[in-house]
């Protein structure tokens, strides 16, 4: 009973700050829990009703395809986003990468949720290595202002969702350094397109390219929502790992993909330079690289 | 003469068989090793489709082609392998030291080179890398996994080589990895996108609290260029703070609050990074 007074109290502090300092840009909870870190993080925005209205229909793209610990979202975050968006009044979630069932027996969680995983859908054609079809996808070339692609095949419901949450892992990646927001949203692609991502260039798995061709593609649909996990990530070997891991024990939330990028690089140790993607970004005006001059609230979830 | 001629010819044909030989016709289907599934086979460019992030490692290194398969042990287990053929030996060796570097020690037998975790096994052989992991198999059935990495083993032929470079390593080091492009350094340390130490082949290990990089070049004047030209972009970059720069040697701090050495010795450039961060005030 204590604790639970403590924490009310906590975040009634926090909430103070928040209407103090104005509306944060960028929230950071720190905790061993990653499940009660994400509904924390999204409690310091108002909670998820400020994103999802009864009735929506809500897409999330997760990073669940790999098997190493610290190369996978931690499961536990994308519940807690789960239940949070459901308990909002979501009629419809659909995961735009489909999640395969076996990674929900990596929480603890799943048979005190297994409702709620249930009540979601997962487009299983945009399976690695999905191939185009009609039903599912769609050949999209309405990048304004992209760079480099033309025209991408990308999941035809991330056009039909009301709200869209992005769900990445801030962990490394060989080519890009930093694979987080920007890089998940490849995700939501063919792999026919996203082979040309590192082809297409003036070389080979040009970093350049690769870096711009990334950037464009978040021309396609910001997220409303962006929940990265940096409990336990690979910060070498990736993006499949095993590799060597970084304990910050955040999850860290916000709605500009090129600031969660660049807060996110700093928080696992990358050099923000680095990051071509963060660069590349900022340059096409998806979001500030410089962090700093956001509003960002920090806290720690005890 | 003739037999001489005869000797020298049929070795050519072996050697043409063992390096012709795809990955595809490595893996066992037998009575014994029926794969589930057909087996899924790739060569070139279509790696992508194998490997959800990382197939551009394989091209640094050299990648001709790629046969993977599922084999059903019981009801619920199964073991799922993906077998690479290398340009190369050094290639196929230098893919399995980069990923099986956290898995020491390595095992060397006279079918070939192994590394393995509870349940995964990571094997290099010539031109050769495979991998098995085991899903939903109990603890008292895993030798099936070594069972199939010898018949995996056994049906690369030759005999199983050490490279080279192993000369290079100190006693008593722990993980190391044969590095041969910058997409594979930065699987172990990053000194950014740019390609600063024009790395053609290197060497990175763990020895005495340290990771030790070494970079070979073809002279001393190749490395000592390119060791100023890095010195020269590490200082411009601020990727280091608290830089110091001699004429052979620089010393730094990384992102990580890491001790970074660098130094350039005849044609190597070694560069040395303290395990642990120093404290700051």
């Amino acid at each position: 009973m204590k604790r639970v007074l403590c924490f009310s109290i906590a975040l009634l502090m926090l909430s103070f700050i928040n209407i103090a300092a104005g509306k944060p840009q960028i929230v950071s909870v720190e905790g061993d829990d990653a499940f009660s870190n994400t509904i924390e993080a999204v409690e310091l925005f108002g909670g998820m009703q400020n994103f999802v209205e009864p009735g929506d229909k809500v897409g999330i793209l997760v990073n669940s395809g790999f098997r190493e610990k610290g190369a996978y979202v931690n499961p536990d975050v994308v519940i807690a986003a789960l239940k949070m968006v459901f308990d909002a009044g979501a009629e419809d979630v659909v995961f735009l990468q489909h999640i395969k069932p076996e990674y929900w027996e990596r929480s603890s969680l799943e048979p005190d949720y297994r409702e709620y995983i249930d009540r979601a859908r997962t487009i299983e054609a945009n399976e690695f290595p999905s191939e185009y079809d009609e039903e599912n996808f769609v050949k999209y070339s309405g990048l304004e202002g992209a760079v480099h692609l033309e025209e991408i095949e990308t999941v035809r419901e991330i056009f039909e969702v009301d709200v869209f949450i992005n769900i990445p892992i801030a962990k490394n990646h060989g080519l890009t350094l930093l694979t987080n927001s920007m890089k998940n949203m490849m995700g939501l692609n063919t792999r026919a397109t996203n082979v040309k991502f590192h082809l297409d260039g003036p070389s080979r798995n040009d970093p350049d390219f690769l870096a711009q061709c990334i950037a464009d593609l978040n021309l396609v649909r910001k997220p409303d929502l962006i929940i990265s996990d940096v409990m336990e990530v690979i910060v070498t070997n990736g993006p499949g790992g095993p590799g060597d891991i970084v304990s910050p024990n955040r999850v860290v939330a916000g709605f500009d993909p090129v600031a969660v990028d660049a807060y996110c690089a700093d928080l696992v140790g990358f050099f923000i330079p680095d990051v071509l993607t963060i660069q590349k970004g900022y340059e096409l005006g998806l979001g500030n690289k410089n962090y700093n001059e956001l509003e960002i609230l920090e806290t720690k979830n005890e | 003469m003739i037999k001489k001629i005869l000797f020298t010819a049929l070795t050519l044909m072996l050697c043409a068989f063992v390096y012709t030989q795809q990955a595809v016709d490595i893996l066992p289907k037998d009575d014994r090793w029926q794969p589930t599934h057909d087996i899924i086979a790739y060569e070139g460019d279509d790696l992508f489709f194998l490997i959800n992030g990382g197939a551009d490692l394989y091209y640094e290194y050299g990648f001709a082609d790629v046969a993977a398969a599922n084999y059903s042990i019981n009801d619920s287990g199964s073991l799922y392998t993906e077998v690479y053929r290398m340009d190369s030996d050094d290639a196929a060796f230098g893919i399995f030291s980069l990923r099986a570097r956290n898995v020491v020690p390595h095992h060397k037998t006279e079918d070939g080179t192994y590394a393995m975790g509870s349940d995964y096994i990571h094997v290099w052989k010539n031109n050769f890398y495979f991998y098995i992991s085991a899903s939903g198999i109990e603890t008292d059935e895993i030798s099936k996994m070594n069972q199939l990495a010898e018949a995996i083993m056994n049906s690369i032929p030759g005999k199983a080589g050490i490279p080279e470079i192993k000369n290079q390593l100190p006693d008593n080091y722990s993980g190391f990895a044969y590095i041969k492009g910058p997409i594979a350094l930065s699987n172990v340390y990053s000194f950014g996108h740019r390609d600063i130490f024009n790395i053609k082949e290197g060497l990175w290990y763990e020895h005495n609290d340290k990771q030790v990089l070494k970079f070979f070049y073809d002279d001393n004047e190749q490395a000592a260029n390119t060791f100023k030209n890095a010195t020269d972009n590490l200082k411009s970059t601020q990727r280091l703070t608290n830089m110091k720069v001699s004429d052979k040697s620089f010393t730094g701090i990384d992102r990580q609050s890491k001790v970074v050495e660098g130094k350039v010795e005849n044609n190597t450039i070694i560069i040395e990074i303290a395990a642990k961060p120093v404290m700051m005030d």
